[in-house]
């Protein structure tokens, strides 16, 4: 066996760590997704001189366009959707490491002739055989796209070549664990990024931070101590052009199953032995298999869905969602589902965490709430009559922060209560900008660190939670039985009353 | 780090003050503005102290580049060489706002004003003007002064010592004076050391291909050209580069000239000798920030071996490594540095930092012992 001598000169210092010279291969390189963040994300990384000098980014579609199109193209996605071009040089020497290849993901050999270019390039920008393959692309084409990449040899070499999935991986347990098995026949599980940029939030990997670095929460995490958890994702925001991909997923499998399960997961996990990808991950996967519906026999007292209404936002009025553009009149899809989790080990028995999502929501807001129990015996008279609960507040966005409400005295010779907050807000406290999620990912996965990411068996017991909603949900039912909301409310009242069965409310936020 | 330009809301035009009054009139500016003084983030206390030659306007621009970035209460020491007629305050409050950015990011400004006698009894006087409970940070702008009154009550003060070698008037006793405060436990940052960084990295990742990590011991001479006039960063470097490659000086010869160039010869692994020259180029124009390093050249007497290699600034080149013959053997990097180098910029860094600089402290430890020859 080789002896790999360490680096004297790299030991002690702390510099940011650059990635490899590499291909950045972007299937579905002529998509929203690539021109909105992908490439913006990349720019931003090469102004803040993150990448190596080599980095090269070929993008991948069907379309015929030609390097400089590409190159055009990318340079609008990076003047419209991030802080600018900047130094003209810089983006010269980004526009001279991206090139376009076009390509029919069915055909192998134009996978044959991706190749051969790749090898190409290697040569001219000495990127060593490094690549990452990025699926920006529909859910349908997964299986194709990794199966061809797997026939031409392109993913065989596993120190040298990652593959980056995009959400969402599989629309039901059976379709991801084909998928799982498609991926694991063509690559291994170390090559395989699957990619949820809720896990690239600064505030969600704050969440971390919060539990596992101060001692004064830990102790009062568990069911002694709290009486229940509410994880609130809204969305003012309707179905816009996104009709033809949101008909085919619904809100539990756009937003629930892999973003709120996200949230879930690092709430509730037990402390990871290290910060390694795995030890994480772990953790994420024991929660996960703990975790079941509150009651799977009735599903209404555990999980509800509901579709948006015609109603008012800011002032302006918007239609249900069976009226949107290309959105089928008699849709089942959900664009509301809240669910009621019960987690079965020592920490939680007994506690429920109550997930909402949807679309055309007053507020455009994230936050994970938990609440604690009532003081066992009140002494005090409070101004609201009764002692409000101590909740903690994890806001994810917007005003990213802590906040902690708790019990004061109100000033005056009486002794009575009132609620107050202790505010911790990132803006006020934090003069420097977090990084965007997509600049995090990009780089980790870029640098082969595979923390912020979901493995296989994780998204597979993501979908075992929730299937039996979804195979309740997905058989032909009548549409009239799907309950309705107005767009620009909090909900159906099938979901207060999922909550207000067990002597709760959902927060007012 | 996102270095923008900052303009200023001010909250408070600087207002003279006792210094007996001065936490309650920074109470009064917050409960105008619709704050809890009390409730304000804070992160911690930065203690400034330059030579009174620069003037407020420049002060203040350079402690907003900090405060932008975190919300802090700055104590600006200004000496002057009159009389002992006591120590005045003003205090003030501004908010930076950066661009693209919702919030604002709210500072303290307490300036104290009087004598450099007054300012011996400083230990007396700002203790209570703390913020409790948060790290002090000590940026002293000017060359070390271990044995005065004021900086040794300042240190006793402060958490953290923050220097910027590249103001150092001396730098061979300023930098064995810096590290004898090391030994002596005291906590120290070099905005100058950060300097390096571009170069270390640039250094390290030549020899991070496995196959050139062996080639790395074979470096038997190494010249540094830096701008004429501090010689900080190049000794740092040198030390540093020595420290990782278990080099111990054995010699120092003073050659002189135009270059003022010097020379060391270092025993490493194996028993082979290292030579090491030292030139001080005079440019024109050395920037903000004197003595930056210019060039680098490292090389090996193995014919066989894969060591060798040039490196040069961005902003000035390295005209005197190329001309040395045999430049089509040198591996030709471009050094430029990740971010601003100013001393604003760098400080905002420090402040987000804790600990000892282990590689710093290791890498002094080897200037002093070649300083010592």
């Amino acid at each position: 066996m080789v002896q790999i001598l360490e680096n004297p000169l790299r030991v002690g210092l702390q510099h940011e760590r650059t990635p490899e010279p590499l291909i950045l291969v972007i299937f579905g390189a002529s998509g929203d997704l690539t021109i909105r963040k992908l490439v913006p994300a990349i720019y931003n990384l090469k102004q803040q001189r993150r990448l190596p000098p080599e980095i090269t980014i070929v993008g991948v579609a069907r379309r015929p366009w030609t390097h400089d199109y590409f190159r055009e193209q990318m340079r609008e996605g990076v003047e419209k959707f991030s802080t600018g071009i900047g130094a003209e040089a810089i983006w010269q020497d980004f526009a001279e490491g991206l090139y376009y290849q076009s390509l029919d993901m069915s055909n192998l050999e134009d996978y044959r002739k991706l190749d051969e270019f790749l090898n190409q390039l290697d040569k001219e920008r000495g990127t060593r055989g490094n690549r990452v393959f990025y699926l920006a692309v529909s859910p349908n084409y997964f299986t194709d796209a990794i199966e061809k990449l797997g026939q031409a040899g392109m993913i065989k070499n596993a120190q040298k070549t990652r593959l980056v999935i995009e959400k969402p991986f599989g629309r039901d347990l059976s379709s991801c664990q084909e998928l799982n098995r498609v991926v694991q026949k063509s690559c291994d599980e170390k090559q395989i990024y699957r990619i949820d940029h809720y896990l690239g939030k600064e505030t969600v990997q704050n969440l971390l931070v919060l539990r596992f670095a101060n001692a004064i929460f830990e102790p009062l995490w568990n069911r002694q101590f709290i009486d229940h958890i509410q994880i609130t994702v809204a969305e003012t925001v309707g179905v816009e052009d996104r009709a033809g991909y949101y008909e085919n997923s619904g809100a539990l499998r756009d937003m629930l199953q892999n973003h709120l399960m996200q949230l879930f997961c690092l709430t509730a996990m037990e402390p990871p032995n290290s910060m390694d990808a795995d030890s994480l991950r772990n953790e994420k996967v024991k929660v996960i298999q703990a975790t079941r519906l509150a009651d799977t026999r009735k599903l209404d007292r555990s999980c509800v869905r509901a579709q948006y209404g015609a109603g008012w936002m800011k002032g302006k009025q918007v239609q249900g969602y069976r009226h949107e553009p290309n959105v089928n009149p008699e849709s089942l899809v959900p664009t509301y589902v809240a669910m009621k989790f019960e987690v079965n080990n020592w920490r939680w028995q007994g506690v429920p965490f109550y997930l909402r999502t949807g679309k055309r929501m007053p507020k455009k807001v994230s936050e994970i709430a938990i609440q604690f129990r009532d003081v066992p015996y009140l002494l005090f008279q409070s101004a609201a009559k009764q002692v409000s609960p101590n909740v903690l507040t994890l806001r994810i966005q917007p005003n990213e922060g802590i906040a902690l409400r708790f019990e004061a005295k109100m000033p005056g010779a009486d002794l009575r209560t009132r609620s107050v907050d202790m505010d911790f807000g990132y803006g006020k406290t934090f003069g420097i900008e977090g990084s965007d999620a997509y600049d995090r990912l990009l780089l980790d996965c870029m640098l082969g660190d595979q923390t912020l990411f979901t493995r296989g068996d994780e998204v597979e017991a993501a979908w075992r939670v929730v299937t039996p909603a979804l195979s309740a949900w997905e058989m032909p039912n009548d549409p009239s039985l799907v309950p309705q909301y107005e767009a620009g409310s909090w909900g159906p009242t099938e979901s207060e009353q999922l909550i207000e069965r067990d002597g709760r409310k959902w927060r007012r936020l | 780090m996102n270095t923008q330009a900052t303009s200023v809301v001010s909250l408070q035009a600087p207002k003279d003050v006792s210094v007996s009054q001065v936490e309650a009139e920074l109470s009064k500016i917050w409960q105008s503005s619709g704050e809890n003084s009390a409730a304000r983030a804070s992160t911690f206390n930065l203690i400034v102290h330059e030579p009174e030659t620069i003037g407020a306007a420049s002060r203040i621009a350079s402690v907003d580049a900090i405060a932008s970035q975190s919300p802090c209460r700055v104590i600006d020491l200004v000496t002057d060489d009159g009389e002992d007629q006591g120590i005045s305050a003003q205090v003030a409050a501004y908010c930076p706002i950066q661009k693209d950015r919702s919030s604002l990011i709210c500072g303290e400004y307490i300036t104290l004003t009087g004598a450099k006698r007054a300012f011996d009894r400083v230990h007396s006087i700002l203790p209570p003007l703390l913020i409790p409970d948060l790290p002090v940070f000590l940026w002293w702008k000017d060359s070390p002064a271990p044995n005065t009154r004021m900086f040794e009550k300042l240190v006793n003060l402060s958490d953290r010592l923050i220097v910027d070698s590249a103001t150092f008037a001396n730098s061979e006793v300023d930098l064995l004076k810096i590290r004898g405060m090391i030994q002596s436990s005291t906590q120290i940052a070099d905005l100058n050391w950060q300097r390096l960084a571009p170069w270390q990295e640039l250094t390290a990742q030549a020899f991070d291909q496995p196959d050139r990590r062996v080639a790395v011991w074979e470096i038997d001479g190494i010249t540094i050209d830096y701008e004429q006039g501090n010689s900080s960063q190049a000794l740092m470097f040198l030390g540093w580069i020595a420290s990782r490659l278990e080099w111990e000086p054995v010699e120092r010869n003073m050659e002189g000239g135009d270059y003022n160039i010097q020379h060391v010869i270092f025993e490493g692994r194996n028993d082979i000798q290292i030579k090491a020259e030292l030139a001080a180029i005079p440019l024109g124009d050395v920037g903000e920030v004197v003595g930056d390093l210019i060039g680098l050249r490292l090389t090996a007497s193995n014919q066989n071996t894969d060591a060798c290699n040039v490196f040069c600034s961005e902003s000035t080149g390295c005209m005197r490594m190329e001309a040395g013959g045999g430049a089509q053997n040198y591996r030709v990097h471009q050094v430029s540095p990740l971010s601003d180098q100013s001393a604003d910029t760098l400080l905002g860094q420090q402040l987000q930092r804790w600990g000892r600089e282990v590689l710093y402290e290791e890498s002094l430890a080897l200037v002093a012992k070649i300083l010592a020859l």
